[in-house]
């Protein structure tokens, strides 16, 4: 080692795990839990994917996150917590009291919706008077939706479908639909109500016309009753803790390493070769990576690759992608009369408006402010806070945008959207900036690599949402010992659905191993 | 269980249901059969921030007696075709091969981001007497020689959307490099910031740029001033002398209140500064500093344990599945005691602020220094320190990534 010589990695594992995201680092600790030999490698110097956080001066800005729905309380923990307890998983978490603050400055809409379904219902009907009994049907529905996948989640292998129909028969009947054809077909709202529950789709990316219903009442459900958490050191803490626990079960965590190519032969996994040159021979390989890249960039030689898996990614819709704005102030969010954590703001959620989405990179009508500070106050020091301004672009609009034209265009765009948070939130925001980053589509392209530098895995419209993805994920394995985790894979977008991901597939592999072990001694 | 839910049909909506597989399975069969490796957004950002920039000194010019600017262009015959943009006073990390070991150095890019689309950079480097890296850059860089660097980083920039209209820059020494950059480049943008540049030199010999500043000032007198300050006037010498004080700054400077400092220079002078400007009151806000590689000289940093700097201690290096041990000096950081052992370790910023370095103490004590230390509340959690500003105190076992 040394003058130029490249150190090496051991040549062999039980799995290697591509990508130490919040998929690959779940799925890396449980299976060093259960005694396997496990290897992540990830192509940044820190864990996490999007899940991280960055300092400039006296800040440390969040990435990524707004809200853990599925962690849940100690007495009523959610699937994460569950999880997190399992592998040995410990962060300071900071409950926040409400969804969001909706402004919506054309309707009129200045409201906080708290969280908790009587809470929230009671905010509604302060709103819309008079749709208190059809709202809990609402939520009833949603909460069927929610039981029915966490029955399927819990009996993987022998699962009763017959039960299933009888027990959550509502969960069969809204899976195939939209969620506007089974809120508006089946319930009776006021259009404004619509409006301000539709707000939550700022969460899922994907516009209430082409969202399926599953997904949605999934998400409405575990919010209510599972509440949100955010950590009060930033994702960051996270993802190292994971990445601490996974070394310390007896991992190999290496960081600043590519993988090259995924090696196959034969339809099935044989190992991977990694940017430095260690050529790793592994039983498994688990993808924290989207089957855009492992397809098209990294399975080895390409011929392996089958037609359909080419079809497979390009059948599917890329989720969206954001413009952020990161703000270090040097004022505190009470002197700037910030009293909440996120701020949902538009101009309008009128139906004819709801949805549009820019086709150039211009200013969205919807913008998400959030300040850490007002659920952590010392996120940052005495008299600062820390703001993110946030707007959605889908997937390619920034495609055409040219790295001579880039740095302008993003400040412009970076002044409208200050310049849309301070009027819409009566805010004076540019005396006090300290320190300003702005992230694009771009950006997180940098950091991540991801398609398009798009954030939400890809999204789920009826035909490509929970359901279908899982009852299709045998088939859909076009290399075998070859598992995807993370928000590009069967679970859907989001932290916590990346996190029982990594979960999920780590069981299937530890059962897996063992029969394999099994057989070869038997 | 709640009330039985139709959406478009008791027997539609369990066909429905029943369908979504065939859906699925036929929309899959529709798509594409084309394999799509790449797309526009990761190609963008290829050239803007590639991981590796191979460039040639296309030529060299003496600035100064102890100062050259090296102008580099790419090299496409190594695999670079065109120069990544960047914003004027960032800098590029450069290898240099010392003894057959490759050391990093930060420069400031002096060229403007218009001279980088039409295909050069420049960078100017002051010669250190006995100094690791610029010793070897001075002796052997000509045109012709061919260099890798890091794509273009730093923060240290204008930003039109936190600074003021009016611009106050403090540079000594060769910390002029990344101020001429931004000045050169508000002026090409014709940005609406007026730039008054307080230049500490030793004497007239010292001044970098010399040219290029005074063509600034005729041509753009109206938005640039420069004035420089000799420490060490020769005779014959009318402008201000001594040290960059509050005094001058205020009377050169003008309406100090209503401008944005961008400070770049010797440590001693921000030592030196920090006073001059708690003085002024200048806001935190309105100040940047580049903090310009290497820490000078540990022993005078705040805090340092005296007689530190004279030991020497054993650092246990886990790197991939490797594991070897090599000496560290009490007075040089983590980093150098790696690139002295020939580890070629990650290093960008080299004074603690960007993390690139970002390696795990498994034992052992350090010391990092409160101003270099840019690390995350969970790093400092778990133990993760930036070599590049921590100090040996005891023996060390480290674990260090592979430079990627």
């Amino acid at each position: 080692m040394g003058n130029g010589k490249v150190p090496r990695l051991r040549p062999e594992y039980d799995v290697v795990v591509i990508g130490a995201g919040n998929g690959g680092l779940t799925a890396g600790c449980r299976l060093a839990a259960g005694g396997a030999k496990t290897l992540i490698l990830e192509q940044h110097n820190l864990p996490g994917g999007f899940a991280s956080s960055f300092v400039r001066g006296r800040f440390e800005f969040e990435t990524a996150l707004h809200a853990l729905a599925d962690l849940g309380s100690p007495d009523n923990p959610g699937s994460v917590r569950k999880l997190f307890d399992e592998i040995g998983i410990k962060v300071d978490w900071v409950f926040l009291p409400d969804v969001y603050h909706l402004v919506l400055t054309k309707d009129k809409v200045d409201a906080v919706l708290p969280t908790g379904v009587d809470a929230y219902i009671d905010a509604c009907d302060k709103l819309v008077p008079g749709c208190k009994a059809e709202l809990h049907r609402y939520f009833d529905l949603c909460q069927e939706v929610m039981d029915a996948l966490n029955y399927i989640e819990s009996h993987m292998e022998g699962l009763d479908k017959a039960y299933l129909l009888r027990r959550f028969p509502n969960f069969i009947r809204t899976a195939s639909y939209t969620v506007e054809e089974v809120t508006e077909k089946c319930f009776r709202f006021p259009e404004k109500l619509l409006d301000i529950l539709y707000a939550y789709w700022g969460y899922l990316g994907v516009p209430t016309t082409s969202l399926n219903f599953t997904i949605w009442a999934a998400m409405l459900a575990m919010y209510h009753d599972k509440k949100a958490y955010i950590p009060s050191d930033r994702s960051h803490d996270i993802s190292l803790t994971l990445a601490e626990r996974f070394t310390a079960l007896g991992g190999r965590l290496e960081y600043n390493t590519r993988v090259g190519k995924i090696l196959v032969k034969g339809g099935k996994v044989e190992g991977v070769e990694t940017g430095h040159g260690d050529v790793i021979r592994a039983r498994h390989v688990v993808a924290n990576a989207s089957p855009h890249a492992v397809y098209n960039a990294l399975v080895s030689p390409k011929c392996e690759v089958p037609e359909i898996a080419y079809r497979y990614c390009n059948a599917r819709e890329l989720g969206v992608s954001l413009v952020s704005v990161f703000l270090g102030m040097d004022v505190s969010c009470e002197e700037l009369g910030l009293r909440d954590y996120e701020y949902f703001i538009a101009n309008t959620m009128a139906r004819s408006e709801r949805y549009v989405l820019p086709t150039k990179p211009t200013l969205p009508q919807r913008l998400i402010v959030s300040c850490v500070n007002a659920v952590v106050p010392d996120a940052s020091p005495p008299g600062t806070c820390i703001l993110n301004l946030s707007v959605t672009y889908e997937a390619g609009v920034w495609d055409g945008v040219g790295q001579e034209e880039y740095v302008a265009l993003k400040q412009t765009l970076a002044d409208q959207i200050i310049d849309k948070a301070e009027k819409s939130l009566g805010v004076s925001l540019r005396e006090h900036i300290e320190e300003i980053e702005i992230a694009t589509p771009h950006t997180l392209a940098r950091y991540t690599g991801h398609c398009r530098g798009t954030v939400y895995g890809y999204k789920t419209s009826v035909w490509d949402s929970l359901i279908p993805r899982n009852l299709c994920i045998e088939e859909e394995q076009y290399v075998k010992n070859l598992e995807f985790v993370g928000g590009f894979s069967f679970r859907g977008m989001g932290y916590c659905s990346s996190y029982v991901s990594g979960g999920v597939v780590a069981k299937g592999l530890l059962a897996k191993l063992k029969a394999e072990k099994e057989a070869v001694h038997g | 269980m709640g009330k039985a839910i139709v959406v478009k049909g008791r027997i539609a909506d369990l066909l429905g249901f029943v369908r979504l597989v065939p859906l699925r399975r036929g929309k899959i069969r529709a798509a594409s059969p084309v394999s799509l490796p790449d797309d526009p957004v990761n190609a963008t950002v290829r050239l803007m921030h590639p991981r590796t920039m191979r460039l040639r000194v296309v030529s060299v010019k003496q600035e100064t007696e102890s100062t050259k600017t090296f102008t580099l262009a790419p090299d496409p015959s190594r695999g670079t075709e065109r120069l990544a943009t960047f914003r004027a006073g960032q800098y590029l990390n450069v290898k240099v091969p010392v003894d057959g070991r490759a050391v990093t150095r930060n420069y400031s890019l002096s060229s403007t981001p218009t001279e980088a689309a039409a295909g050069v950079y420049r960078i100017t480097i002051r010669r250190k007497k006995g100094g690791y890296a610029t010793e070897r850059i001075f002796g052997e860089w000509r045109e012709g020689t061919i260099l890798e660097s890091s794509g273009p980083v730093g923060t240290f920039f204008y930003e039109g959307l936190r600074d003021r209209r009016r611009l106050v820059a403090l540079a000594g020494g060769c910390g002029i490099t990344p101020i001429y950059s931004m000045a050169r480049d508000l002026v090409e943008r014709n940005a609406d910031v007026q730039v008054t540049i307080l230049y500490g030199v030793r004497d007239s010999r010292d001044v970098i740029f010399r040219d290029g500043l005074a063509e600034l000032e005729r041509s753009h007198g109206d938005r640039v001033k420069v004035h420089l300050i000799a420490s060490e006037p020769e005779a014959g010498w009318t402008g201000p002398t001594g040290f960059i004080t509050a005094e001058l700054i205020g009377r050169l400077a003008g309406a100090v209140h209503e401008a944005s400092f961008f400070i770049c220079g010797p440590q001693a002078m921000y030592t030196f500064l920090d006073g001059e400007l708690a003085k002024l009151k200048i806001p935190r806000r309105l100040m940047r500093r580049e903090l310009f590689g290497e820490i000078d000289e540990a022993a005078k940093l705040p805090g340092f344990p005296a007689g530190n700097a004279s030991r020497t201690y054993v650092l246990k290096v886990h790197i991939a599945d490797e594991t070897l041990e090599v000496p560290a000096s009490g007075g040089e950081t983590i980093l150098v005691a790696l690139e002295r052992a020939g580890l070629e370790p990650p290093s960008r910023c080299r004074s603690g602020e960007c993390g690139w370095c970002r390696a795990r103490l498994i034992k052992g004590d350090l010391f990092v220094s409160p101003m270099h230390d840019g690390r995350r509340i969970a790093d400092r959690k778990f133990q993760w320190v930036h070599p590049c500003s921590s100090y040996p105190l005891s023996d060390l076992e480290m674990r260090v990534n592979r430079s990627l």
